[in-house]
């Protein structure tokens, strides 16, 4: 089921959010409505893989209570662990990446095996990651295993976080999961966010994705076009994935959770270095935590670091998709934090601000042109036309009637991309109820968009 | 609780609430209507809640589009889209329909070839067939599609070429005098919801293709405004539902006292009284359509005899929706007009309808249909 479609929000939601406040003075009941209610949210979709889902967990669960039995980092703990992660990571393999292993053999080795077809369970990539990082934080001692657990299958398939993160860590909600508040605060707070979330994909990501896809479509080439399409792809990222964790976060609030941020502005960055710190925080600090800085992070020889560099990355670039155009994807941002690093940084900092900012824009721009490629001639063609080549010229009548056609919406995505909109925030935060009616407004209109609409995918549900 | 909490949260979630919950229930309360009228179609159904539309992934799909289509106060909502996208985003386009000066249209972007040669394939059979050895003059007007006016107008949108279009059909009918009426429009001679031209504004047009068959052209009108809000087909597709046209439709002595049969009917329907039939069918005025009051709209050969015309004259017109609306206006100058529409039969049968023996032979089309002739028998 997604957030943007009316059974979740006129039927789905207001039943949850029922039941779970009849229950609201036991948390037990709280979780198994969580949990009852994230199974039929998972199942709306794809009934076939709840089990699959339940299986990792039940996994999780069951070596995590072991792990925590066994001597701290004992050798039957390691097995444990090793077990754990290796049975979670084998399904995430099987499932996601089997057609793309198969693929590569064919290529490398010239073979023609048929590929497996399977199909991908949605938000795979999540949940396996939040049940890794659940047994390690156990293994490490950080956090305590879950003995209840529907509390723990709850924290794994929290609808709100379930399909496109952020990637909740255990530790950040163990204690929400046994006691957590329930206010009139909350409740607004979290359906204000929420709302903005929903908005954020409904009337910015998805007409931002219909200008991509004209552009995709199109037979005219010209270099504004191309133009138009790396700014309106980046922006329609931002707010597909932003909008998703504004609603996770904002249901999440609802339901008596503090969930992690996600992003930060990342477009007002002055470096890939620091788009990086901004954006898909939550994939950025696991990585770094759970990967990077177990194969030794930066305190290594200099030749070990670039290689701790480019594995991170190509695996955050295999981790968005089972294809080798996510895996340059990643590499490409490897060579960009590696040069800014050794050279680029020290170069930026001497220039004004505003070229750092260019500079940035200009990197991530390329970024996502090759991420929302399908093979790299595309990625190669289209970042040849940024430049003129392989175009009929600068711009033509198509080009002129999609930018009339999307310019509002261009200008709303950059400036809503912006923090001016925090500052917008802070002036009505002192007006409740100017608030509340820009709120109700904004449901309103997505509601009115959800009726009548038809272009409605979610990016991040493949990941 | 302090009244700033109660000011700063509890009423602003409690309106939250209360809306969310309020249309969920709403949702949940109301009568579910099947069908949408101002989209004239069927709402989807509610799915079947079994093991195998479950697990088929059917029932979510079908749960949805069930969920959408019957939604509360689903025009209004659709409306807000409209305007949004419209006046707020300033967007060219809702669902691919085009606003110009509050005009509503489709853009016709490209020239699908194989349709434009579909059609000449097939109006060349029927030349081929009944009009080739007989004395029968053929004529052919192309009607543009509203569309074509931002495009004469060199307005910056992604359009077919409307001269290359003229020309292939030009081209594919070597054999009919082509009657240009492009130069008698405008935007504002066809409805603003609809995509077809408005009878009271199509006198001139009417005029110069009856000039142009050798007709002295006289014929005068009254003008009447029918009791309706006509809401035509790009209303309903661009969700602007509060807008509507004025229908009128003109008369006088001759359409008033033509006898009209629908030939179809005759030789179907065994209950038909041809003496019920009009040139103007009002009980159309209440139906999902009003614009199928021009000689009850779609129908596949009816007749307009015209006894107060003894020159023994017969106009034989080829058409699509346009020719409804028009041919009245060519009655004074002929004993009997049939209008056949080969959408709804196959070409092979038109003999059975017109003697195609010194008649005047009009083939009048849109550009739409001839740019999307699958619907041509």
């Amino acid at each position: 089921m997604v957030f943007s479609s009316i059974p979740f929000l006129y039927y789905f939601l207001p039943i949850v959010i029922l039941l779970y406040y009849i229950g609201k003075n036991k948390i037990g009941v709280c979780n198994a409505v969580l949990l009852a209610s994230s199974l039929v949210f998972y199942a709306w979709g794809e009934p076939k893989y709840v089990i699959l889902m339940v299986t990792s967990t039940l996994i999780g669960y069951v070596f995590s209570l072991f792990i925590e039995k066994c001597e701290r980092k004992s050798t039957t703990a390691k097995i444990l662990l090793f077990f754990a992660v290796g049975i979670n990571l084998a399904a995430l393999g099987v499932f996601k990446y089997a057609d793309f292993a198969v693929g590569g053999v064919n290529t490398i080795f010239g073979t023609a095996l048929t590929l497996p077809g399977i199909a991908l369970p949605i938000g795979i990539s999540f949940y396996t990651f939040q049940i890794l990082s659940y047994c390690v934080d156990v293994y490490r001692g950080d956090v305590p295993a879950q003995k209840n657990f529907i509390s723990f299958a709850a924290y794994v398939t929290m609808f709100p976080q379930l399909i496109a993160g952020p990637i909740v860590r255990y530790k950040d909600v163990n204690e929400q999961l046994s006691s957590r508040t329930h206010s009139f605060e909350k409740v607004y707070i979290g359906l204000q966010r929420f709302i903005i979330g929903l908005s954020k994909k409904v009337l910015l990501a998805n007409q931002l994705g219909e200008l991509c896809s004209a552009f995709k479509e199109s037979s005219e080439q010209t270099v504004l076009f191309a133009w138009i399409y790396a700014i309106a792809y980046a922006l329609h990222v931002y707010f597909d994935f932003s909008g998703y964790s504004d609603m996770a976060i904002g249901l999440g609030k609802v339901f008596g959770f503090d969930f992690v941020e996600n992003f930060n502005y990342p477009y007002i960055s002055k470096s890939a270095t620091e788009f990086w710190r901004r954006w898909h925080m939550s994939l950025g600090t696991w990585f770094r935590d759970y990967v990077y800085i177990p194969m030794g992070g930066n305190r290594v020889p200099f030749m070990r670091w670039i290689f701790n560099i480019l594995t991170i990355w190509a695996l955050t670039g295999l981790w968005h998709g089972a294809s080798m155009t996510f895996v340059v994807w990643g590499l490409y941002f490897a060579v960009i934090l590696v040069l800014e690093k050794l050279f680029i940084m020290n170069i930026l900092k001497k220039l004004p601000a505003f070229v750092s900012h260019i500079y940035t824009l200009f990197v991530v721009f390329i970024s996502f042109i090759i991420f929302d490629a399908e093979s790299f001639s595309h990625a190669g063609r289209r970042i040849g036309m940024l430049f003129g080549f392989g175009t009929d010229g600068f711009m033509g009548v198509e080009t002129l009637y999609n930018l009339r056609s999307y310019a509002v919406i261009l200008i709303i995505g950059a400036i809503a991309a912006m923090p001016v909109v925090k500052l917008y925030k802070a002036k009505v935060k002192e007006m409740p109820y100017l608030q509340m009616v820009l709120c109700g407004l904004l449901l309103v209109s997505v509601t009115a968009y959800l009726v009548d609409g038809s272009f409605n995918p979610f990016l991040y549900f493949r990941f | 609780m302090n009244k700033n909490q109660k000011t700063n949260y509890i009423i602003p979630a409690c309106f939250l609430l209360a809306l969310l919950f309020g249309l969920s229930a709403l949702n949940v309360i109301m009568p579910k209507k099947d069908y949408i009228d101002s989209e004239r179609r069927p709402a989807a159904e509610m799915p079947e809640f079994n093991k195998e539309t479950i697990f088929d992934g059917s029932f979510t799909g079908d749960f949805e589009k069930h969920t959408t289509d019957t939604f509360i106060f689903r025009d209004f909502f659709r409306e807000i889209k409209a305007r949004l996208n419209y006046d707020v985003f300033l967007k060219q386009e809702n669902n691919e329909i085009y606003r110009k000066n509050g005009s509503l249209m489709k853009l016709e972007k490209e020239i699908d070839t194989a349709s434009v040669e579909n059609a000449m394939k097939k109006f060349q059979r029927i030349y081929d067939k009944h009009l080739k050895n007989s004395n029968c003059k053929v004529y052919a007007v192309t009607v543009p599609d509203k569309a074509y006016f931002p495009w004469r107008d060199g307005d910056s949108i992604v359009s077919l070429d409307y001269n290359e279009l003229f020309a292939m059909v030009r081209e594919g009918m070597p054999y009919a005098e082509h009657i240009d009426v492009t130069h008698l429009l405008s935007l504002s001679d066809f409805y603003l919801t609809d995509t077809h031209w408005r009878q009271e504004r199509i006198i001139p047009v009417a005029k110069h293709i009856s000039e142009a068959m050798g007709n002295e052209y006289n014929s005068t009108f009254t003008e009447v405004k029918a009791d309706v809000e006509f809401r035509g087909v790009n209303s309903g597709h661009s969700a602007l539902t509060s807008i509507y046209d004025d229908l009128y439709y003109l008369t006088n002595e001759t359409i008033e006292n033509c006898k009209t049969v629908n030939l179809e009917k005759k030789y179907t329907d065994k209950n038909y009284d041809e003496s019920l039939e009009t040139v103007y069918n009002m009980d159309k005025l209440s139906s999902k359509d009003p614009y199928e009051v021009f000689l009850s709209g779609a129908c596949a050969a009816i007749t307009m005899e015209n006894p107060e015309n003894k020159s023994g004259r017969e106009l034989i017109i080829f058409r699509d929706s346009y020719g409804s609306s028009i041919a009245p206006l060519l009655l004074d100058n002929y004993s009997k007009i049939t209008l056949l529409d080969i959408r709804y039969m196959n070409p092979e049968y038109v003999g059975g309808f017109a003697e195609f023996k010194d008649a005047d032979v009009l083939f009048l089309y849109s550009t739409t249909l001839i740019n999307s002739s699958s619907a041509l028998r």
